[in-house]
């Protein structure tokens, strides 16, 4: 039994599950809600902010700011929790669910090993990552564009940069795949808590309560959160944000990519060591 | 004494699991041969969910070593597993496919071609009209069945059963004894684990007895049970002193004027007659036949096995 069958096997059964197209269903409803609600709002939200308040006293602004690119890359911070969670709902049922389901104890008597059980899932939860955030990436730059039209990309980073509209979707072509190895990492880390319970919903809320507070440690700036930083992947996660800055960064970007791999290997490392172990009861 | 010839399709070697300071299961030494239907027998929490879980690799012993087709598990579980099938407690499965998807992705985990083996093994236990349905919809029973399917794919040289008959109707239990009388006939080795001990007794040749984890009897079901002979006489010093000398009875034990003698079988008319000769008033004499009341009055005294009493 070679890992690519157990990889189709999983991948059938995983999509075979009403659970793994909620994700999906919740990306398309909340783009939908803020494309309508902006269309609504006519754009005045971004008149209602300190900065835009700010740039219009200082500078004449033409063209047009809230369009279809600077709305797909505000919807790219729903990265930091929101998205984590609909990751956790798959990730994290895909070795806890057979645990609470009984299913192991028809599976793992079969001759694939454990590792290759394992390693098969492993993947099928970083593809499911990869395909959500393909997934939310396709839906809002598509339907954004569509719908508020192409311009130059207003970006609010240590000051106020314009990325050419020319330029822009090449920079979305280089966000999406560091955000897909971010969202990488989250799965992880869920499907390492997946392997220490028998209930699909403590990977979930274990994993949200780890991002959470991540990533309140890692934007808020108290010193002492400033050492325990560099210990958290969250710290990283945001790498996404190196590709709308100029010059881009390759140096960190390269940086960051490479501790995110190592959580990763650290998270699923662990997870393969329990597991190897455990004595199949349930 | 366990016997490891190429005739021997078990054989656990000092086999211990301990959860902590608790010990499961300890210093388990089991003999299987090729064609037996095994009889495992015990209370519950005895250890013989635990010792079936470790005889398919779901639990890793603590000490001692299992060998299947005389190949050990750890280092050939790949080869020894293709050709075992197993039904362990209640089956679970994958409550949002159909009954046809379950077999079809474990067949595919043990490389059968699904095609025939599916529609094969449902047609066995009487599910082939429900293929279709999903899980979810399907009572105890019929996952039991499944359950028993599944055991059953790509014909398993050793079959493995706990508790098969848990959760079925009457016709269903007697479907399913049927059907493992008829699998013993096709060369097939079966292990049987239940608590219904007259579906013991009905088809199983040889079985074994464990409690709190120990192994307390193994043997020919006909042996173990028909040769326990109760006596009541008139004389206890005596008859214990007759009894000592007598080679073909294996051990017994007394209460007041009461003994339970394990000998030979058809010797009781032997035993009698002896007795009688010796002066020894034998007030009744009755061979314990019954399973139920052998495994009560053994789990009772929980006594070790002896190598040199029982095994054959």
């Amino acid at each position: 039994m070679t890992i690519l069958k157990l990889i189709k096997i999983e991948w059938f059964k995983t999509f075979s599950k009403t659970r793994t197209y909620i994700s999906f269903a919740a990306i398309f409803v909340v783009l939908a809600l803020t494309f309508i609600g902006i269309i609504y709002d006519s754009g005045d939200f971004i008149e209602k902010t300190p900065t835009f308040n700010f740039l219009n006293s200082n500078f004449i602004i033409k063209g047009n700011i809230v369009n279809g690119y600077f709305i797909s890359q505000l919807i790219m911070y729903f990265l930091m929790v929101h998205i984590p969670f609909l990751i956790a709902l798959v990730a994290g049922d895909i070795v806890a669910g057979e645990s609470n389901a009984g299913t192991f104890r028809i599976m793992l008597i079969r001759p694939p090993s454990r590792f290759q059980i394992l390693i098969s899932k492993a993947i099928v939860s970083l593809l499911y990552s990869m395909l959500l955030i393909a997934f939310m990436g396709i839906l809002s730059i598509c339907f954004g564009v569509l719908i508020f039209g192409v311009g130059d990309l207003l970006v609010v980073s240590k000051g106020f940069l314009i990325i050419s509209r020319h330029d822009v979707f090449f920079r979305f072509l280089l966000a999406y795949p560091l955000a897909m190895i971010s969202m990488m990492v989250v799965a992880s880390l869920a499907f390492l808590f997946s392997v220490l319970v028998e209930n699909a919903i403590g990977p979930i809320v274990g994993t949200m309560a780890v991002v959470v507070i991540s990533v309140i440690i890692t934007e808020t700036p108290i010193t002492l959160f400033q050492k325990i930083r560099p210990f958290l992947f969250t710290t990283y996660s945001k790498v996404w944000e190196f590709s709308f800055l100029q010059p881009i960064p390759v140096n960190s970007i390269i940086t960051s990519v490479l501790y995110l791999f190592v959580f990763m290997f650290i998270f699923f490392a662990i997870a393969f060591i329990i597991f190897m172990r455990k004595d199949i009861l349930s | 004494m366990n016997s490891d010839t190429d005739n021997t399709i078990l054989n656990t070697y000092n086999v211990t699991k301990r959860f902590g300071r608790y010990f499961a299961v300890d210093d388990l030494n089991l003999s299987v041969d090729r064609g037996d239907i095994f009889g495992f027998l015990g209370p519950n929490g005895a250890g013989k969910s635990t010792t079936i879980r470790m005889m398919l690799d779901l639990v890793r012993p603590t000490h001692g070593t299992i060998k299947i087709f005389g190949q050990l598990l750890r280092v050939h579980r790949r080869q020894i597993l293709n050709r075992v099938g197993a039904l362990i407690e209640k089956p679970r499965f994958y409550e949002y496919l159909s009954a046809r998807k379950n077999l079809t992705i474990l067949a595919k985990l043990a490389n059968i071609d699904p095609a025939m083996e599916v529609d094969r093994t449902l047609d066995i236990v009487g599910l082939l009209d429900r293929a279709d349905q999903k899980v979810k919809a399907f009572s105890d029973g019929m996952k039991q069945r499944l359950g028993i399917a599944q055991a059953l794919l790509g014909e398993p040289k050793f079959i493995i059963l706990d508790e098969p008959t848990t959760g079925l109707d009457p016709k269903g239990m007697i479907d399913i004894r049927n059907l493992i009388s008829e699998l013993s006939t096709q060369n097939l080795t079966i292990f049987l684990s239940s608590h219904l001990l007259h579906e013991v007794e009905q088809i199983c040749n040889k079985m074994a007895i464990i409690n709190n984890g120990k192994l307390i009897r193994q043997g020919e079901v006909d042996n173990l049970i028909a040769n326990c002979l109760h006596l009541k006489v008139d004389n206890i010093e005596k008859t214990a002193e007759i009894l000592k000398n007598i080679d073909w009875i294996q051990r017994f034990e007394n209460e007041k004027s009461e003994f339970r003698v394990y000998m030979s079988k058809n010797r009781s008319a032997d035993l009698n007659r002896i007795l009688v000769e010796s002066g020894v008033g034998v007030f009744s004499l009755h061979q314990q036949l019954l399973l139920e009341d052998y495994f009560l009055s053994v789990i009772e005294t929980s006594e070790l096995v002896h190598d040199d009493i029982f095994i054959k």
